[in-house]
């Protein structure tokens, strides 16, 4: 009696979807840029009110709530990373 | 990143509300020059009176621009050709600060909201 092996070979759409995905670590490089962008265009702004600009209220307290916003994600992030580095390190083996 | 869509959503409100400011001051300093005319901002619709370009010597739309200051023309005139309303100017401002305050408010929720999630209703 011939007995059949299961088929191991991944299906091709879920190669597909492991091409397509970008690894944790661009994304997470990905997200730092994005906040030292915000950053930037926050200090951009500040750099042009003290100057004398004409730039509206409005704009310089969004770009600046943005840039806080931005960096307490960012913060956050990091804690979590860490915490779950640790956890992984007192990992018993 | 587009966390922030609810932010950027009441943005051109509050670039109008702001720029509305600025054309009713203007209408209720120059209330004594001559000649002058009355002005005030409208919201461009989006989709309609909007042309599309079909070809590459269509004059594109400004960006960004979803208003635009046109001048009043009716009411009465003076003597001095001036028709700016001082009362109607100074309701008009009281209105228009009060809506940029609640888009202020808006922007403040959308803040807060985003704190929040990000502490985890933590204080």
């Amino acid at each position: 009696m011939e007995i059949r092996p299961i088929n191991l070979t991944i299906s091709p759409e879920r190669e597909k979807i492991k091409a397509s995905s970008s690894s944790f670590l661009d994304e997470l490089s990905k997200f730092i840029h994005w906040v030292n962008q915000e950053q930037q265009k926050a200090e951009a702004i500040k750099d042009a009110v003290l100057k004398g600009a004409d730039i509206p209220l409005h704009q310089m307290v969004v770009e600046f709530e943005k840039a806080s916003i931005a960096l307490n994600l960012l913060i956050q992030v990091r804690n979590k990373l860490v915490e779950a580095f640790q956890e992984l390190n007192r990992m018993q083996v | 990143m587009d966390i922030f869509k609810g932010i950027d959503k009441v943005l051109p409100h509050l670039n109008f509300a702001w720029k509305r400011h600025k054309v009713i001051l203007s209408n209720i300093a120059n209330a004594d020059t001559p000649n002058y005319r009355a002005k005030d901002v409208v919201m461009e619709e989006e989709s309609v009176g909007k042309l599309k370009i079909t070809r590459e010597k269509h004059i594109s739309p400004k960006s960004g621009e979803v208003f635009r200051v046109i001048e009043i023309q009716r009411r009465l005139v003076g003597n001095d050709f001036n028709n700016v309303s001082l009362e109607e100017e100074m309701a008009k401002l009281t209105q228009n600060r009060i809506a940029y305050e609640a888009y202020m408010r808006m922007i403040r929720g959308s803040v807060d909201k985003l704190n929040n999630i990000i502490k985890e209703g933590r204080q």
